[in-house]
């Protein structure tokens, strides 16, 4: 590429032929006022901040829009330019309001930043303040006019980079307006991609409070993809979504791979926090990243393996307690690290809650086996049946580090009269000696007490172990269940009746036969700190008959002080990096954080990984790209049919063949469903891809704090 | 890349509608001129009219806008309204604006006549009286042999963008063959120079593209300080204000529309600077233009009773006042529409050319 020499201020510059002046005095560490440029659209020439005086020239030029030129002389600091910048400056007051108090965009407002280093000249021109007119109609965004300098970077970014331009000027009773191309954005096919939002130097055109996370501490890219943050492992998922979009499901398996070795479980399982964080809840409703992810990994040809890391064996040893997700993650990326990896497991099996808690008709053990196997595979030793009473115990029979991963597999039981009567069990026993081929005995009416996943677990398990009647009770009402709406929808299908606002006061029998649960109705429910307070309803007491009863009230981690550990209420306790009291053991997923979830064990279990790994001696990276790269096209087009779409459903097989078997009940999404529903994907890692907004202070810290 | 040669007759200055004149007068030498031109560039072309207009003879490929604008000489700006946008210029080195993957290239009919039958003739739109004649003329005639500038008050050559100057020296104005001399309008001895600003500045709103501040805001803030000089709210700085606020303009708007349309009231304020200080600070107009609507309204601080009454009656809220004292207009807020006369049952608010004596502070009623 040619070069050209020309001065600036007096300093020597050699910039490359296509750069502009303005870009060429940036690189260099000249800072020039500029407010309509940005990095990543084409220059206007509107603002007149970017004057420069160039030897040998009349006036003044445009730093922005011109290019540098062999032996050319410019002048940033020239009196001529800097008055043209101060009474543009001063013109764009006139028609803004002149105090930033009450302006949500003030503290990250280029405007009034830069209002602040040009200055004022104090001129008396008149005041043509716009009305107050707040556009907040449209979904995701706001429009608030009022503030808009006209300086055009949204209408470039929607039809430049976009290729939507649902953004215009026109003349609205003689003054220039930036107005939406139709009566609404919709009308007008905006893609909500909130490339507007992102250029807007002003406080106009604004994220509406409550699509992004505010929290300082987020990165940019975590508080742009909502979704990605959402998610704990915080999977790439627009990426994977847009290999969906294109037919690549092996490369959007590997996506999701890159942070959990269980892409095809998490597909059937998942508790998809992601999806409560989606964009699109602000309009048609969430994506359905679950089933996306489901069909994509059941697609997965194992490409990505030949992308995979395995680093030499540094000849440590860990041991780990404990094979549920949690576990088997750790396993995995320790011994991809090269550390000697021994699972201890107390079952017959490992899988941990994925195998012992979670029905089969929910997740099929075949896809289980399969992505255990996977991790086997390299190397992992899984000893099963190998019930662990003492973890310092373990860590002094010479294992260089352990981790602990037991998870919480005793059920709580209540404090009921007649709570330790046959025919009572509690969720862990209950859900385990199915899995383990040797279900418990259930009678014709089964009470089930909770209203958590869990308990409609129990409760359809049940069902599918012959019962004829089934009740679940709970404190909450209907819409404070922790069990999730469509898993409610699914229960009631198969017969289940849910019974809300309950409080449980004896398990009712005869002859030490369990007869029924008696139970009150409760309002007014509130968790303090000493557990749930409500107030009994009167005259509201009822027994449900029943022959068996199901405590699915929560559970807890079936260890003791003899596990060596210091425990809280039952958990093992740990500090910053998943440390335990005992030094060289570490602890993570539910026996830390009680009951949560399988991606949330995978997620700090990795973090776990990444401590223990430098507690042996590596470096804790176990980053890795097992997708191929992906160009995100991010000239997306206009779609006026955006909103016009709905989530996709999945096929479900209907309650009366569901409710006699264990076999799978969700059939998910077929490529059809899962392309259709790819595209309904709002890219929102799109944004990212914008260059942000510099402050003239930014370009001074470049240069080490000068200016 | 294959180009476009686009023949735009939309970019005239509103006082010089020449394009179409020559379409219609002269449209055999346009079009040779335009093929020529074509040849040379290897390009095709487009006629770009303004909607509505009618050329006979017309052929070809040509389409109609609904746009007028001085920025459409640029290729940009041209191919902005191609696409169904406003106008707006783009003066960038090596930037090619492309339509329909094409690189737009500008030629006005007036250029493409000079091609043809060469830059001898020069057509010059003439204005007086309210009724406009283009006139061919060849370079170098006075503007005196072109105009009738006898009696004249003042004539502004070059249109929005052009200059005033004295009828005395319309014999030795010459017209040259450039853009500057497209336009020649008359005013006469009655005219009012500031109510002649006002319109200009009107015009110049409106025409300014918008795109960039310096001009945008600069025509907006013009129109708005000009017209207060005929209602009487502008103040004796405000000449200072337009001179200095118009060179600054003058070198740092971006196109040459933005950088010359301050010229035709900086140098009627030059030529005319006492009939300007006649209506800023006697806040009177000689020929009787201004000042005429502008009825000033105030309140009798002999009669008011101090109700508070015409306060809700006014929309600027231009009223102040406080019960028991004597209520008071501001000026600067009052937007003369006497709203507030009936308001007051006691009939004290009147309107005059001129105020009275007036409180300057809150005043007892009575204790004026
Ligand atoms: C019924 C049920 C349904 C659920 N449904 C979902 C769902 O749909 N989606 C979701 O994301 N999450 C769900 N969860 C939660 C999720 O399964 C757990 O959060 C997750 O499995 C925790 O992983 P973990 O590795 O920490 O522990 P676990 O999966 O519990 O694994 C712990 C392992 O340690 C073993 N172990 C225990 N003690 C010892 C010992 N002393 N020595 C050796 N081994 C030992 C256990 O046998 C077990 O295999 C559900 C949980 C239950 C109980
Ligand atoms: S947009 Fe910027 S300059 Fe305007 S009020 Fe808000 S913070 Fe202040
Ligand atoms: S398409 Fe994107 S840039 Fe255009 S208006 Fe919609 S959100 Fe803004
Ligand atoms: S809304 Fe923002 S980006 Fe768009 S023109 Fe106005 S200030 Fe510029
Ligand atoms: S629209 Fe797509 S990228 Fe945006 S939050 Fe939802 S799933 Fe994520
Ligand atoms: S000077 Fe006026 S007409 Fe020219 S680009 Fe700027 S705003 Fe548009
Ligand atoms: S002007 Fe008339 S209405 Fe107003 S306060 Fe005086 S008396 Fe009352
Ligand atoms: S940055 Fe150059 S004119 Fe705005």
């Amino acid at each position: 590429m040619a070069t050209v020499n020309l001065t600036i201020d007096g300093k020597s510059i050699v910039a490359d032929e296509t750069k502009t002046v303005l870009e060429a005095a940036l690189d260099n560490g000249i800072y020039i006022p500029h407010l309509c440029h940005h990095d990543d659209l084409h220059p206007n020439g509107g603002c007149r901040l970017c004057v420069v005086k160039q030897d040998g020239v009349d006036g003044v030029i445009t730093s922005c829009s011109t290019k540098v030129k062999e032996g050319m002389v410019i002048n940033t600091k020239d009196e001529t330019a800097e008055k043209v910048r101060k009474l543009s400056c001063d013109l764009m007051f006139k028609t803004h309001p002149s105090e930033c108090v009450g302006c949500p965009k003030y503290g990250k407002c280029q405007l009034a930043s830069i209002s602040q280093y040009v200055g004022d000249s104090g001129r008396d021109l008149r005041q043509q303040k716009l009305p107050l007119i707040e556009n907040e109609e449209n979904p995701l965004m706001l429009h608030e006019m009022y503030r808009c300098i006209l300086c055009g970077r949204c209408v470039r970014a929607c039809s430049e980079l976009r290729g939507v331009g649902a953004l215009k000027f026109e003349k609205v009773d003689g003054r220039m307006k930036v107005v939406i191309n139709g009566n609404s954005l919709e009308e007008a096919g905006c893609q909500f991609c909130g490339a507007c939002v992102e250029v807007c130097p002003t406080g106009s055109i604004r994220d509406k409070v409550g699509v992004f996370k505010d929290d300082p501490g987020l990165s940019r890219e975590m508080k742009l993809v909502p979704c990605s943050e959402g998610c704990p492992a915080h999977i790439n998922v627009p990426k994977y979504i847009r290999f969906i979009k294109e037919g690549n499901f092996p490369a959007a398996a590997a996506t999701v791979r890159e942070k959990a070795p269980f892409p095809e479980s998490l597909g059937y399982i998942c508790v998809h926090s992601c999806e409560l964080q989606c964009k699109r809840n602000h309009l048609d409703g969430p994506l359905s990243i679950r089933n996306l992810k489901r069909f994509a990994a059941s697609q997965d040809d194992g490409s990505w393996k030949a992308k995979a890391f395995q680093k030499d064996a540094t000849g440590k040893t860990v041991a780990i307690i404990g094979a549920g997700p949690a576990g088997l993650t750790a396993g995995y990326y320790l011994k991809k690290l090269g550390h000697e990896v021994t699972i201890f497991e107390k079952l017959p099996k490992a899988g941990g809650q994925m195998r012992y808690g979670i029905p089969s008709y929910r997740l099929p053990r075949e896809v289980l086996d399969r992505e255990i196997s996977e991790i086997e595979a390299i190397g992992v030793e899984i000893k099963c049946n190998s019930d662990i009473k003492s973890a310092a115990q373990l860590k002094a029979e010479g294992y260089d580090a352990v981790f602990v991963s037991v998870g919480t597999h005793a059920g709580n039981r209540l404090p009921l009269p007649g709570n330790d009567l046959e025919n009572v069990y509690l969720n862990a026993d209950f859900l385990r000696a199915i899995n383990l081929d040797n279900p418990l005995p259930v009678g014709e009416n089964v009470v089930v007490l909770g209203g958590g996943n869990v308990a409609i677990d129990c409760a359809q398990s049940a069902v599918r172990l012959g019962a004829k009647h089934v009740v679940m009770t709970c404190l909450e009402a209907p819409d404070k269940m922790t069990a999730s709406d469509e898993e409610v929808t699914w229960a009631k299908e198969e017969g289940i009746i849910v019974e809300n606002s309950r409080t449980f006061d004896a398990i009712e029998s005869v002859d030490g036969k369990v007869t029924g649960l008696t139970v009150t109705g409760i309002e007014g429910l509130k968790f303090g700190p000493k557990g749930p307070e409500f107030t009994r309803i009167p005259d509201s007491t009822v027994t449900f008959p029943a022959d068996t009863v199901i405590f699915a009230v929560g559970q807890h981690p079936d260890i003791d002080e003899e596990f060596g550990l210091e425990l809280n209420r039952g958990r093992v306790v740990t500090t910053e990096g998943h440390k335990t009291s005992v030094a060289g053991i570490y602890a993570a997923g539910d026996v830390v954080t009680g009951t949560r979830s399988v991606i949330a064990a995978i997620a700090e279990a990795r973090e776990a990984v990444c401590e223990i790994d430098r507690y042996l001696g590596g470096d804790g990276n176990i980053e890795e790209n097992l997708a191929p790269e992906q160009l995100a096209n991010p000239c997306i087009g206009k779609n006026e049919e955006l909103t016009k779409t709905h989530r996709t459903e999945p096929s479900v097989n209907d309650a009366d063949s569901r409710k006699c078997n264990f076999e799978p009940m969700d059939l998910g999404f077929d490529g059809c469903k899962a392309g259709c529903e790819a595209s309904r994907c709002l890219q929102c890692d799109l944004r990212v891809q914008i260059s942000p907004q510099k402050f003239w202070s930014d370009y001074a810290a470049e240069e080490g704090g000068q200016q | 890349m294959k180009k476009l040669l686009v023949v735009s007759c939309v970019c005239d200055d509103k006082f010089a509608p020449i394009s179409l004149y020559l379409m219609n007068n002269h449209l055999s030498d346009v079009v040779a001129g335009v093929n020529t031109k074509a040849k040379e560039l290897d390009a095709e072309i487009m006629y770009l009219l303004p909607e509505g207009s009618q050329v006979d003879g017309m052929e070809g490929y040509v389409r109609y806008v609904d746009a007028s604008s001085p920025t459409l000489n640029n290729p940009y700006a041209v191919v902005q309204v191609l696409s169904g946008n406003l106008p707006r210029p783009m003066i960038q080195d090596d930037f090619v604006a492309e339509y329909d993957n094409k690189e737009v290239v500008v030629i006005t009919p007036e250029e493409a006549y000079a091609i043809q039958c060469g830059s001898e003739d020069k057509f010059v739109a003439v204005t007086a009286d309210g009724e406009t004649e283009i006139k061919k003329v060849s370079a170098g005639t006075s503007v005196a042999e072109i105009a009738d500038v006898d009696g004249a008050k003042a004539i502004l050559v070059g249109g929005s963008k052009g200059k005033f100057i004295l009828p005395q020296d319309g014999e030795n104005t010459k017209v040259e063959a450039t853009e500057s001399f497209n336009s020649i309008v008359v005013y006469k001895t009655s005219d009012c120079m500031v109510d002649a600003c006002v319109q200009l500045m009107n015009q110049a709103y409106e025409a300014s593209c918008g795109k960039c501040v310096l001009c945008r805001e600069g025509t907006s803030q013009f129109k708005q300080i000009v017209t207060e000089m005929t209602t009487g709210k502008a103040k004796a700085t405000d000449i200072d204000l337009i001179k200095e606020v118009s060179e600054i303009i003058t070198v740092g708007a971006y196109c040459p529309f933005g950088q010359n349309m301050t010229k035709p009231l900086t140098s009627a304020m030059e030529l005319f600077a006492d009939e300007f200080a006649d209506h800023i600070k006697k806040k009177t107009c000689k020929c009787g233009k201004c000042y005429k609507a502008a009825t000033l309204y105030f309140i009798d601080p002999d009669e008011c009773q101090g109700c508070g009454d015409c306060i809700d009656a006014c929309p600027e809220e231009a009223i102040e006042g406080k019960d028991g004292f004597i209520h008071i207009i501001d000026q600067d807020l009052c937007e003369q529409c006497g709203k507030c006369v009936a308001a007051c049952d006691e009939g004290c608010i009147k309107s005059a050319t001129k105020l009275p004596k007036l409180p300057r502070k809150r005043t007892k009623v009575g204790k004026f």
